[in-house]
């Protein structure tokens, strides 16, 4: 895969996750319940759970966030691009992990968006790992 | 042969992404516990039993809920703050609740738990931690040790005095007369604010926004 291609991959992990987190965070703001696709309540559960937040910030707009900073790192070139892309999906895929643990340990509901964004967040840091090999060789 | 320049940068970037996800991690178990926003909502608010309020409130709003109902979640903790701030701590509204167990086995005993809190004028700090740290609908979340755990996070709660009110048959009494409540106000689906006044009645079904639930207080208020 092309440095190219994969900073091409990664923007688009990060539209995509940009779209989801900014739906996320904009039902949760007027209160109503996200659509889970298969019908059942585990969105509108974890949703309502008072890990939602963090400091009265929903955790849907730190997603949003993390996502705007893939989008850079998928812009910029060279060692920047790829170091933020690593920090980015690092702190991503370690705060998911938090999150599914919640899900299934303590919330004991499960929500089909925290599930998609984990893995959005797991690709991106495969991609920040291709990165990083190709980076290396280079030097 | 990488750049031990870059290795530097990239063992920093690991330690920093480490570092935020634990910091995260940290603020979100602090943060929003419910213990601290739940003293300060009803402090110097009176409880008489499971209502909230001053007695002479002109305006009553009969608040139909289950524990479990994760609508009945986000009314406690998107409306019924702002509800208890601008209406019920003036003495213009006081909130009865009719505590249901509707939506399957777990509701029963988070119903009686959240009433027995009610003998010793904790219904509501109860009944809104039980809200802050609700789990999904009769996955068995709901047991003695989840309970008790909201319990001893209730400001002001005897837990020995609670465990025992628990499974008391006034505790029983109080729960079948909101289910027949509930049956005859045709109540459908929770929440539902019955907000009653000298001007009439009227009825909200849903996690409603406080502006609803203000208009409603202005429609009911005035004879």
């Amino acid at each position: 895969m092309s440095e190219r291609s994969t900073r091409v991959l990664l923007a688009v992990l990060a539209v995509g996750g940009l779209l989801m987190s900014a739906y996320l965070t904009w039902v949760h703001l007027l209160g109503m319940p996200p659509v889970c696709l298969t019908g059942n309540r585990g969105c509108e559960t974890v949703q309502s759970s008072r890990y939602a937040e963090i400091l009265g910030v929903p955790v849907a707009a730190l997603g949003m966030g993390g996502y705007v900073g893939l989008l850079f790192a998928a812009v910029l070139r060279g060692e920047v691009g790829v170091l933020l892309g690593l920090f980015v999906s690092l702190v991503g895929i370690l705060f998911s992990a938090y999150l599914t643990y919640l899900e299934l340990f303590v919330i004991y509901a499960v929500c089909q968006w925290c599930v998609s964004s984990a893995v959005l967040m797991m690709a991106a840091f495969v991609l920040s790992v291709i990165r990083i090999g190709r980076l290396r060789k280079t030097r | 042969m990488i750049k031990p320049r870059f290795s530097w940068h990239l063992a920093i970037v690991v330690v920093s992404a480490v570092a935020v996800a634990a910091l995260l991690v940290w603020l979100s178990q602090t943060s929003g516990g419910g213990e601290e926003e739940v003293r300060e909502l009803f402090a110097d608010i009176p409880q008489n039993g499971a209502m909230l309020g001053s007695e002479d409130a002109p305006v009553t709003i009969y608040l139909y809920e289950d524990l479990q109902c994760p609508s009945c979640a986000r009314f406690a903790r998107e409306t019924f703050p702002e509800l208890v701030g601008r209406y019920v701590e003036s003495g213009e509204v006081k909130v009865v609740p009719e505590t249901l167990a509707i939506l399957g086995r777990d509701s029963v005993p988070a119903a009686k738990a959240a009433l027995a809190a009610g003998g010793q004028n904790r219904y509501w700090e109860y009944s809104t931690l039980f809200f802050l740290n609700q789990g999904r609908e009769n996955s068995g979340y709901v047991t003695d040790e989840f309970l008790t755990n909201i319990a001893q996070k209730t400001p002001g709660l005897d837990v020995d005095r609670w465990n025992e009110a628990r499974e008391s048959d006034a505790v029983q009494s109080e729960l079948d007369a909101a289910q027949a409540s509930a049956r005859d106000e045709g109540i459908e689906g929770t929440p539902t604010l019955v907000v009653s006044g000298p001007g009439g009645t009227s009825k909200l079904v849903g996690a409603v926004p406080i502006d609803r639930v203000a208009a409603e207080i202005d429609e009911v208020r005035s004879s």
